[in-house]
Formats: structure tokens, C-alpha cells, sequence
């Protein structure tokens, strides 16, 4: 569905992915992790394009995406979620989701019930009246997940949406991208949190300062010992 | 009385429908032409304002070269008329189309700079414009102006008294109303608070910003210049410094600052805030203090700014949404 081959970025002559490839199947969970620097955002930024001078092809369905402008990748059917939130601060919820919708519809009643029925399903709809600008960290994150999903994404990718999250937060986001998955939309999950992402995801891809370490199931990844040398340092080798 | 509030609030357009009526009614018990001349005055710049905001309210994209716009309707609809007999009826929509076309190319050109470099961009094309329009003496009759035929022609967009352009001034002001109330209900006014509120985001969720602006932008200029050539076709004369000079564009920008940026009528409380007081002082005051109407325009923008910095019709939105949610 989703495919990377060999995907190269450079920051000035700094090399922050090489030789990435892999790819997604189809209506499954995918958890992508690796410590602070691996590449784990900018992979996202070249997926969606908003980086584009890397080397490398990215594929979707058959199509090479390379080189879109983010707006066209949307339209094709890939959306993400910004780890540093980004909600439109000065018009209400509804508003915010209708944009999403509008990228598929063309009348604004249309967009608006689409709006309405999204903030419903995240739980927002309490507070679709609600400015942007006036979100606790978890209805943001609720917020970037609802316009997301108004653009209809065939696969949706997710940064960090549980960060910052209490315990009772994190149950309902965790339900949520349960019942996305279940809506048979494609996830990629970049999360901090390895509790969760061992729980939620078939398949975990792990990036290590800018390199594909491994891929597999959870169980899998938490007993290579690369992995756990990649989080924990070499002392913790064999803890 | 929550939902009283809260159908103000939705119905916001009740107040302008109130104040298109009174505009309509009151120059009919007005004979002084000095009043009628204001109430011209208010519509003309409320016109050129709020066709200002659709680029500059709506996508935050503050353009500083508008007086070239303007410039561009009132020398095309002039010269059209002057030389080639054609009659302003045509001759602004010519210029506003030219306008327009004007307006895309310095979008392709200045779209990607973002914020002041922006406006310093817009701001030197509408130098350019200023010096082009002295310098091509042969066409537009450099920095002696143009005179206008002053015969009553309809034909001609002449008229008879005052009364007349009091009623096409309004007619004017309620069409770039009604355009400018339309793209905000749109899609493409959605695109466009999408673009001005976080780009990398409305991106995301596929917006085209890029063609959203240069929509705006070419709707934007086009009724500037139709503006501007409203505003030839009542002065009866023009030069470049009475319609291509940059304080036309400051000044755009103060009413929709003052009223209400990026709001649909915050341009026309601007300018029914400012053009009588320039008019009255130049009045009370002759030619003894030139300039004194900009220092009263200068403390007005900054209590403005200091204690509503989104202008009148911003805090007054702000005000109704605060009681209508508690």
C-alpha cells in the first residue's frame, strides 16, 4: 500500500535517514519508534512532503508520490497529525474539521454535518463551538485527529498523539485509534510511550539515529537486543 | 437572553443590513452637497478597503501596493474614455480586468515571502506604478493629470448633482459586500482562514494555499481598480498622486485595522469612523494645520490597537461569543 525504497535526507551535510525502506500492509497497525533523533519526524515530513529534496522514491498504491506538495498527497489519501499541534486558533471546531472535509466536498452544509459526525466520533462534539485556541493538550490532539480524518486518509499518520496525555486520556486516545483502525483506515503511529504502542500495534518498525534497526511484531522488537541497546545505551547490553 | 445574544452573534449581518438602509434613506433629506460629498467620500473608501481586506483581512497576506491597483482602474477606465470613446461602463471592468491580471502575477511573484517582506515587495511595485504613471507622460498625462469630461452622460458615467454618484457609490460598496460576505461564507474563504491561521496544517488537509491566495488576490485587485475608477469618474480629474500614491494604501489599511481586519464590514466602520472626521477638520480648519487629520488618525489607530487589537468589530465578536458560551 504504502512503500518506501531507500529513502535518503540530508540537514546541510547532516545525514538524518539513510537507506530507509519498508513498507505498510493494509488496515493494520503500525508503530513506529526509535529514541530522539532516529528520523522518526522526517520520515513523516517525506512521506507527506513537506520535505522533498531527499533521495529516494516513496509509492502509494501503485503511484510514485515523490516530490507532491503535501495538498496533493492529502488528496491522494494520506494525512498526518503534527506532533507540535497546530489547531486553527481562531475559529471554532467545527470550522477547523470543516476545512478537512471541504478537501473532499464541495458545499459547506455538506462539510459541515461531515464536521459534526467527526467530532462526534473523537468526542469533541460537546465543544465543536468551542475556539481553537482554547483546547486543553488532549482535545488538540483529538482536534488534529478529527480534521485528519475529515479528508477521508486512506492511511493516516500519527505523531505523538499521546504525549502529554493522563492516564484516563490516554485509555480514551488509545479506544480511538482502535476504532480508526477498525474503520479500516491504515495507521503509522510515531509514539514515546512503548506500553502503548506494544499494545496497539501488529507491526513496529525501529529507527536508530537515521537507520532502519528492525521491524517486526512487539514481542519480537522488545527482545532484540539492538533495540534495547539503541534505547538503553551498551552498558545495559545484557540487563 | 444567551440565545438572543447568540442569534445577534450568527445573524451579524443585521446591523449592516441597517446600515446599507440608512445609507440608502438619509442623503435623501440631505441637501447640502458638501454632506452628500461624505457620504461619496464613505463609500468610495469603504469600497477600496474592504476590497483591500479580502487579500490582506482575509489571508493576512498585507498588501502595500494596492494604491497601484487602484491607480490601474481610474487611469484604464480615463484613458479608455479620453482616447478611445469608450465608455466607463466598460472601461472598469477593462481595468478591473487588467487589474486583476496585475494582481495574480505579483502573487506568483511575492507569494512566497511572507509577512513584511510581503508588504515591502507590494509596496515598491506600487512605487513602480506611481513613477510609470509620471513618467508616461504621453499616455497618462504625467504629473499635469487628466481632466474628465464633466457633461451629464450616462453614457459617460456623468451625472447631474450629487445624488447620483451617492447611489452608484453605494451600489458599488454593497456588490464588494456582498463579494467579500460571499468568500467568507465559501470554500475558498475557509481556505483562506486555513492559510492565515496555520499553513503547514491547511496543507495537510490538502488546501491548495497557492491558488486560494491568488483567487483572493485577483478578486481583491479587481475591485480595487473598479474602485478606482469609480472614484476618477466622480473627482473628474486625475494625477498620479491623487489615486496611484502609497498612502492610499495606508489608509485601506487603517480603516479594516480600525474596524475590524479580516472582517466582512470592518472596513466599513473604518471608514465611517474616519472619513467625516478628515472631512470635518478640513472644514473647521481650512488650509491653517495641514495634516492634522493624520495625528488624529495616528492616536486613533493606537487607542485602537492598545485596548482592541482586533479592531472595533473584532472585540465587539469577541464580546458576543464570550457572553453566548458562558
Amino acid at each position: 500500500m504504502l512503500e518506501l525504497k531507500n529513502i535518503e535526507k540530508k540537514f546541510g551535510g547532516n545525514l538524518v535517514l539513510q537507506g530507509i525502506s519498508f513498507s505498510l500492509e493494509p488496515g493494520r497497525i503500525t508503530g513506529l519508534i526509535g529514541p530522539n533523533g532516529a528520523g522518526k519526524t522526517t520520515l513523516f515530513n517525506v512521506i507527506t512532503g513537506f520535505h522533498k529534496d531527499h533521495s529516494g522514491t516513496v509509492i502509494f498504491s501503485g503511484d510514485k508520490i515523490t516530490g507532491l506538495n503535501p495538498e496533493d498527497i492529502c488528496k491522494k489519501g494520506i494525512c498526518r497529525t503534527f506532533q507540535v499541534t497546530k489547531p486553527f486558533a481562531n475559529i471554532t471546531l467545527t470550522q477547523n474539521v470543516m476545512i478537512g472535509a471541504l478537501s473532499r466536498l464541495e458545499r459547506i452544509k455538506d462539510a459541515r454535518r461531515k464536521a459534526q459526525e467527526i467530532l462526534d466520533f473523537v468526542g469533541l462534539y460537546e465543544k465543536r463551538e468551542i475556539l481553537g485556541r482554547n483546547l486543553t493538550i488532549a482535545d488538540r490532539k483529538k482536534l488534529e485527529i478529527a480534521r485528519g480524518l475529515a479528508t477521508s486518509p486512506k492511511i493516516f499518520l500519527l505523531d505523538e498523539v499521546m504525549a502529554g496525555l493522563n492516564e484516563s486520556e490516554l485509555l480514551e486516545m488509545k479506544k480511538l485509534i482502535r476504532n480508526i483502525a477498525d474503520s479500516g483506515i491504515t495507521l503509522l503511529i510515531i509514539e514515546h510511550i512503548m506500553t502503548v504502542i506494544m499494545e496497539l500495534s501488529q507491526k513496529v518498525i525501529v529507527l536508530d539515529q537515521g537507520k532502519f534497526l528492525t521491524s517486526g511484531t512487539p514481542e519480537q522488537v522488545t527482545k532484540n537486543p539492538e533495540v534495547i541497546k539503541a534505547y538503553l545505551g551498551k552498558e545495559f547490553k545484557h540487563a | 437572553m444567551k440565545q438572543l445574544i447568540k442569534n445577534i452573534r450568527n445573524s451579524s449581518h443585521l446591523p449592516f443590513v441597517c446600515f446599507f438602509l440608512a445609507a440608502a434613506v438619509l442623503p435623501l433629506f440631505v441637501e447640502n452637497d458638501f454632506y452628500l460629498d461624505g457620504f461619496i467620500l464613505i463609500f468610495i473608501w469603504a469600497s477600496f478597503s474592504s476590497a483591500w481586506n479580502i487579500i490582506a483581512g482575509f489571508t493576512g497576506m498585507v498588501s502595500l501596493g494596492h494604491n497601484a491597483l487602484f491607480g490601474i482602474g481610474a487611469y484604464s477606465s480615463t484613458i479608455l474614455l479620453i482616447r478611445y470613446g469608450i465608455s466607463p461602463w466598460f472601461g472598469l471592468l477593462i481595468g478591473g480586468t487588467l487589474a486583476a491580471a496585475v494582481g495574480v502575477l505579483i502573487g506568483v511573484i511575492c507569494f512566497r515571502l511572507r509577512s513584511h517582506y510581503f508588504a515591502l515587495a507590494t509596496l515598491a511595485f506600487g512605487e513602480v506604478i506611481f513613477i510609470l504613471a509620471m513618467n508616461f507622460a504621453d499616455i497618462t498625462g504625467g504629473a499635469e493629470g487628466i481632466a474628465l469630461p464633466i457633461e451629464p452622460d450616462i453614457w459617460n458615467m456623468s451625472f447631474q448633482g450629487k445624488l447620483p454618484y451617492v447611489y452608484s457609490g453605494l451600489i458599488l460598496l454593497m456588490i464588494v459586500t456582498i463579494v467579500s460576505s460571499k468568500i467568507k461564507q465559501s470554500k475558498l474563504g475557509y481556505f483562506l482562514i486555513a492559510f492565515k491561521e496555520n499553513e503547514d496544517a491547511a496543507r495537510m488537509l490538502g488546501v491548495n494555499t497557492g491558488r486560494a491566495r491568488l483567487t483572493a488576490m485577483a478578486i481583491s485587485s479587481f475591485l480595487a481598480a473598479v474602485t478606482g475608477s469609480f472614484y476618477a469618474q466622480y473627482i473628474v480629474f486625475i494625477d498620479p498622486s491623487s489615486v496611484c500614491r502609497i498612502q492610499l494604501s495606508i489608509q485601506a489599511a487603517l480603516f479594516a485595522i480600525v474596524g475590524g481586519i479580516g472582517t466582512v464590514f470592518g472596513p466599513i466602520v473604518g471608514a465611517v469612523i474616519f472619513v467625516p472626521i478628515t472631512i470635518a477638520l478640513r472644514a473647521v480648519l481650512g488650509s491653517t494645520m495641514p495634516g492634522l487629520h493624520l495625528i488624529i488618525y495616528g492616536f486613533i489607530l493606537i487607542v485602537v490597537l492598545l485596548y482592541m487589537p482586533q479592531g472595533i468589530l473584532g472585540a465587539a465578536k469577541n464580546k458576543l461569543f464570550r457572553i453566548s458560551n458562558n
